[in-house]
């Protein structure tokens, strides 16, 4: 039995993890935008009146959230679910405005479509859309345009979709609301002047103002499931009981906490959280009902794991060697290019002078080992200077490193059997 | 191979066309308003012709009802339009637009009891137009269509014919009237190749059972007798010319149904003919779905060869033999004739009308063609005995050779006459629907108070009654417009300003009073065209938008600007009045967009005026080739950003009786807007936001927008968010901020690779006393901060060599983060 319950509340929280039906209390802070969006957008299906609206805030604060929010709440006025179209745009699907222009048709479902299928070419949709929304007046039905990514539409070219829909929203024929939804701070800059001009200049800025105390809030708000009045089932309230009790006590252990607020310095958004317990709820089973401590540390690990660090630990000794030369070539070089032969050199001194361990490998193979780590992206030709390094034969191309010192000695920490000499060498100082 | 490519697409087009017309008259399309009744006459009971029909509609339905004639009704000028099975009509192209496809009634059926169910089935004609210049050959008689012999829908409904015409086999004379709808059929084309029509090819679709070409007498010959095929033979042109008589007038025989043994040769023949061609001519799929349609013909089209071989005896001996030129003038009808008298006959009758006409047709006027063909005659082949089809090649060579018929006329202009009678038969019998959005459901919500009024007046979009500060401009242009028109001249004239300084609402104003002086004054009335480069996919669109608004109908670019230029060359017109607005976006490589478009005004019949309107003042000097900006001529108008005063006019004008606003607020908004622009819309835009400020603001005691208002909302429009996103970032993200601002001290430029930011900030974090995150973490920070572009990330696999800018000055990060530091 606990079996289905727990089925069911994984299935609760893990479409909340997914983004879809996050609980309502986590974006309070956004009441004014809302009350402000939802005042223009009943502006636009009561009155008739034209508006163009961008909302700017970083990744993942809740911008989309929002406006769908807003959006369903408009639509509970029986005067919008009538009247209003919305068509919903996104930068990274509708790539030019050809196929933007098609799918606008598309949703509002114009007499030139037959079920999915758009016919005309690009310069008849777009006379002919034009042609639909400049015969409107008042007494049209008003449209909501949705523009997701809209840094992305400001790259089309000649901005010739934003600098109708905006026209169309400043000349008073069919009613118009235009929203954009970007992360980019800069966007206004992006538009051409002509197109900024029409643009009605309401900006609409939202950002995560969380503490961290609200922050472990929003944990608690992502996992706890509320026992809602409709479903009475004794079973399903003790095991929810249960469940958020041991939320709460997850919200209090030392060590949540402490990846908590790792993951909150650096990025305040929900998304990151989101990534954080995705892994502990797919986790879940009858042996496993509950969410613990462990499971959010487990997860953390991997989340926070450094991907060179990883990487590394896969590689040869001789290729290890090879990156510590390479390190300590950019320490003495201070980060100026390299090529193999000053590799090798500098590890024959190693390999010779102090190790005891290693062979002396071939100058073949140590040239196959250093083309093995660039094919692993773990260092690179330099070429910021562009020209003709093609050209250099492989063993005098200026490389560089693209492991961090901290990386190399984390990696030489946790490999596996590493030889003590290799690893006083990597630690030893040079300079 | 691109031929090849070419026509098919060319046929795929019209199979496309016609599919979509059937399935979905009303896409693109005009409302029809045609009805049609029946004759209950002419309900077709035969069971022989019944059979014989329902084959070639293609279906076993039982309850079919065939007509010969159906009665179309146009309920806009209430006429009356006969079709009868055999006539020759004009097709409504599925876009609407005045083009129309030229076809041959088979066939009509009704399936249903409604009007709605009437459907004919129809073989195709294509125009010259329809076929890609490269297929067409050398010479083309005028009015001059193909059989469509290539596989395409032939149901059409019924209400799509507009009118009939007369498709004929004898070429058009130049002395004719009535050119319009009388059109000449002599080749067949496949999507691939053209070729004569041919006698016995049941497999194409109907003919005109009517008239024949003279030359092609000669084949009738050759098929008769070897005799004749030896002495008259010697042409190759009139070998391939057998066509004449083809699958109607053969099928018209089929009711003396005595099926001889020509019959038998005759689809020998045809098999012979047809299987080596068909695969040449089309994917082998399509083979398929051709041949079961062809078979199905030939089934029906039983030949009645005793018939047709008596009248082509009787032509025999009328004919003289081609080569020479003193034949008798009596041999062939001008279809015209012919088709003058009401084909409402029933089929049978019409036939005998017909087979008995040969005999007294008037062979005079084809002399020309006959000459041509006797000259062009050396090289006859044996193939052309068995009436085999000739290659492209050599009926290309021998079309060459034909001698020009001396025509006044190009046939190019008298498909634009055509085009043009058309255009207005259509536009009188059809109704156009133009596309629109629905309108709303429940009623609009009027402004009551104060504040909903002001900001209804304050939405750019709401038209004063007067354009305020802009009466000087408005002046000019309008005496300008005015005095081109009224001297019947044309002229050029560019006005230049930056965005929102009223250039298009000026326009619009002058438009609307020069249409006020047409009303009241006796101005004379003009055209009015009104182009946006915005609007436009693609600078030469501009001539296809041209062109419809001014006559209506639809051609291809290049196709629209030869049309336009004819057009403007022209005498006798009114005078058209051509604004361009975004005229910079018109600009192309060759300028030949904008190089027509003031070169227009120049011709001596053009009466074309072209108000240019772009944002640049420099546009003509910095953009246009010499000999563009030199006819584009010197009528310039610049509109100056508004000043400070002329803004706070405007808005008041627009408050005027409101009292939603104070004063002082007004010369806030308006000097602010003025310091930055001088853009009426923006300004306009800010106190719209004050108002809605203001109406939110349950504080405020007075019932208009103050200055706080009006404050806060130039803050939110003009304020950048930048500070305020830098302070809400997390923890690590503010020092990563600091961490590229120390870099760039300690290098002196303002430009650092992330692996030397990630350095400072691994200190940075020690001395806040954080635990210095990893790498990967770091590098998930700094494109956090790059997708918001507080820093601007080199693109590209560089990893920690990736350089690093910032997008807000080194101060102002300083300044966000400095109560954080405290």
């Amino acid at each position: 039995m606990t079996g289905t319950l727990l089925v069911q509340a994984q299935d609760i929280v893990k479409r909340r993890l997914c983004g879809n039906s996050l609980p309502v209390q986590l974006f309070s802070n956004l009441q004014s935008a809302e009350t402000d969006i939802y005042n223009l957008l009943k502006r636009t299906v009561e009155y008739a009146e034209s508006n163009s609206l961008l909302i700017i805030g970083p990744k993942s604060c809740g911008k989309s959230t929002l406006i769908k929010k807003v959006v369903s709440r408009v639509k509970k006025n029986e005067n919008a679910t009538k009247n209003l179209l919305v068509v919903n745009l996104n930068g990274y699907m509708q790539t030019d405005d050809r196929i933007a222009l098609d799918e606008i048709t598309r949703q509002l479902q114009l007499e030139n479509t037959i079920g999915d299928k758009v016919f005309g070419s690009f310069a008849e949709t777009l006379s002919f859309l034009l042609q639909a929304l400049r015969t409107g007046s008042n007494e049209s039905q008003p449209i909501l345009f949705l523009l997701e990514e809209f840094d992305l539409f400001a790259q089309h070219k000649n901005q010739t979709l934003l600098y109708n829909l905006f026209d169309i929203a400043q000349a008073g024929l069919t009613p118009l609301a235009v929203i954009g939804v970007t992360c980019r701070i800069d966007v206004m800059e992006l538009l051409e002047k002509r197109v900024k001009s029409r643009f009605s200049h309401r900006q609409i800025f939202i950002c995560n103002t969380w503490t961290f105390k609200e922050y472990v809030g929003a944990f608690k708000d992502c996992l706890q499931i509320k026992v809602e009045e409709k479903k009475k089932k004794a079973k399903w309230k003790i095991f929810l009981a249960k469940w958020n009790k041991n939320i709460d006590m997850l919200s209090e252990d030392l060590t949540v906490l402490e990846i908590l607020e790792k993951q909150f310095l650096i990025s305040q958004g929900l998304s990151g959280l989101q990534k954080l317990l995705m892994y502990p709820v797919w986790l879940l089973s009858n042996q496993h009902p509950l969410i613990t401590p462990a499971d959010i540390e487990e997860s953390a690990k991997s989340l926070f794991a450094d991907s060179k660090a990883n990487i590394l630990h896969g590689v040869s000794v001789l290729e290890l060697c090879l990156i510590i030369s390479m390190n300590h070539l950019m320490i003495i070089h201070d980060n100026q290019p390299f090529n193999f032969h000053m590799v090798y050199n500098e590890f024959l001194k190693f390999s010779q002078k102090k190790s005891h361990i290693l062979h002396n490998y071939s100058k073949a193979v140590v040239l196959k080992a250093f083309e093995h780590l660039i094919e692993l992206e773990l260092l690179k030709t330099r070429d910021h200077s562009g020209i003709g390094i093609s050209k250099i034969q492989k063993e005098y191309q200026p490389m560089v490193l693209l492991v961090e010192n901290s990386q190399l000695l984390e990696a030489i920490g946790k490999y596996p059997g590493c030889p003590t000499d290799v690893k006083q060498w990597a630690q030893s100082s040079i300079v | 191979m691109s031929k090849v490519r070419k026509s098919s697409r060319n046929k795929e087009q019209v199979k496309k066309e016609t599919a979509a017309q059937k399935n979905q008259p009303a896409a693109f399309d005009e409302e029809s308003d045609v009805v049609y009744s029946w004759e209950k006459s002419s309900e077709i009971t035969n069971s022989h012709e019944i059979k014989k029909f329902k084959s070639l509609i293609n279906t076993d339905s039982k309850s079919l009802r065939l007509y010969r004639t159906i009665v179309l009704t146009n309920l806009d000028t209430s006429a009356h339009l006969k079709v009868s099975v055999g006539d020759g009509v004009h097709i409504a192209s599925e876009d609407g637009d005045n083009d129309f496809y030229i076809a041959r009634v088979e066939a009509m059926y009704a399936s249903g009891p409604k009007s709605s169910d009437m459907s004919a089935i129809v073989s195709w004609y294509f125009k010259a137009t329809e076929i890609p210049k490269s297929k067409l050959p050398k010479q083309l008689l005028p009015n001059e269509v193909f059989l469509c012999t290539a596989k395409a829908e032939m149901d059409v409904d019924a209400e799509t014919i507009i009118n009939k015409c007369h498709i004929s086999n004898t070429p058009m004379q130049q002395n004719d009237e009535k050119t319009e709808r009388f059109y000449f059929c002599g080749k067949s084309f496949n999507g691939k190749r053209f070729k004569n029509i041919k006698e016995d090819r049941s497999g194409s679709p109907a003919p005109p059972p009517e008239k024949k070409e003279t030359h092609c007498h000669g084949n009738k010959i050759s098929k008769k007798s070897d005799y004749v095929v030896k002495t008259t033979m010697t042409s190759p042109v009139s070998a391939s010319s057998v066509g004449m008589f083809d699958v109607s007038s053969a099928a018209m025989d089929i009711l003396h149904n005595d099926n001889d043994s020509d019959a038998a040769t005759s689809s020998d023949e045809e098999n012979e003919l047809e299987k080596p061609q068909l695969p040449t001519m089309m994917g082998s799929d399509e083979v398929k779905e051709v041949a079961p349609l062809r078979v199905d013909k030939r089934s029906l089209n039983v030949l009645s060869k005793k018939t047709l071989v008596v009248t082509m005896r009787k032509m025999n001996l009328a004919t003289p033999l081609p080569g020479k030129e003193n034949q008798p003038p009596d041999m062939v009808r001008r279809s015209s004739r012919l088709s003058d008298k009401k084909l409402v006959l029933p089929l049978k009758i019409q036939q005998t009308v017909k087979l008995s006409d040969y005999d007294s047709d008037d062979l005079s006027d084809d002399l020309n063609d006959i000459d041509a063909v006797s000259e062009s005659s050396d090289d006859v082949t044996s193939e052309d005995d068995t009436g085999d089809d000739v290659t492209d090649e050599e009926s290309d060579e021998r079309l060459a050779k034909r001698p020009k018929r001396g025509k006044n006329m190009t046939s190019k202009a008298r498909q634009l006459r055509q085009r043009n009678d058309v255009t207005s038969f259509v536009t009188k019998t059809r109704k156009k629907r133009s596309p629109h959005i629905q309108p709303r459901k429940t009623p609009l919500k009027a402004a009551s108070t104060r504040f909903e009024k002001a900001r209804e007046n304050l939405h750019v979009s709401a038209v004063p009654d007067a354009l305020p500060c802009r009466e000087n401009e408005f002046q000019t242009i309008y005496s300008f417009i005015e005095g081109k028109i009224s001297s019947g001249t044309g002229g050029c004239m560019y006005i230049s300003g930056v965005p929102g300084t009223g250039k298009t609402a000026t326009m619009t104003e002058v438009l609307s009073s020069l249409q006020r002086a047409v009303d009241d004054d006796g101005l004379e009335a003009f055209d009015y065209v009104e182009i946006n480069g915005m609007r436009l996919t693609e600078p030469h669109q501009a001539y296809v938008s041209i062109l419809k608004q001014l006559t209506g109908t639809k051609a291809t670019a290049d196709h629209a600007a030869q049309l336009l230029t004819k057009h403007f060359n022209q005498r006798g017109k009114k005078t058209t009045l051509l604004v361009v607005d975004e005229l910079d976006l018109l600009w192309t490589k060759k300028q030949d967009v904008m190089y027509h478009i003031f070169d227009w005004p120049s011709h001596r019949h053009a009466r074309l005026i072209v108000v240019a309107i772009a944002n640049t003042m420099d546009l003509p000097e910095r953009l246009m080739m010499n000999r563009v900006s030199s006819r584009l001529g010197l009528t310039r108008l610049s509109f100056l950003p508004y000043t400070f005063k002329q803004l706070q006019e405007i808005i008041t004008t627009r408050l005027r009786g409101l009292e939603a606003f104070d004063a002082d607020a007004v010369q806030l908004v308006a000097r602010k807007v003025a310091a930055v622009s001088g853009d009426a819309r923006r300004c306009l835009d800010v106190c719209r936001r004050a108002i809605e400020i203001a109406e939110k603001d349950k504080r405020s005691t007075k019932a208009s927008a103050s200055i706080e208002h009006v404050h806060t909302s130039l803050q939110e429009m003009f304020a950048s968010p930048m500070v305020k996103l830098i302070r809400h970032s997390s923890t690590h993200e503010k020092i990563f901020l600091r961490s590229v601002v120390a870099e760039f001290r300690r290098s002196g430029l303002e430009e650092a690779t992330v692996g030397l930011v990630l350095q400072h900030h691994v200190a940075l974090a020690k001395l806040e006393g954080l635990p210095p995150p990893n790498v990967t973490s770091l590098i998930k920070v700094c494109n956090q901060l790059a997708a918001s572009r507080v820093v601007l990330l080199e693109m590209g696999r560089h990893d920690i060599y990736a350089r690093i800018r910032l997008n807000v000055s080194v101060d102002d990060v300083l300044f966000a983060l400095s109560d954080y530091a405290s």
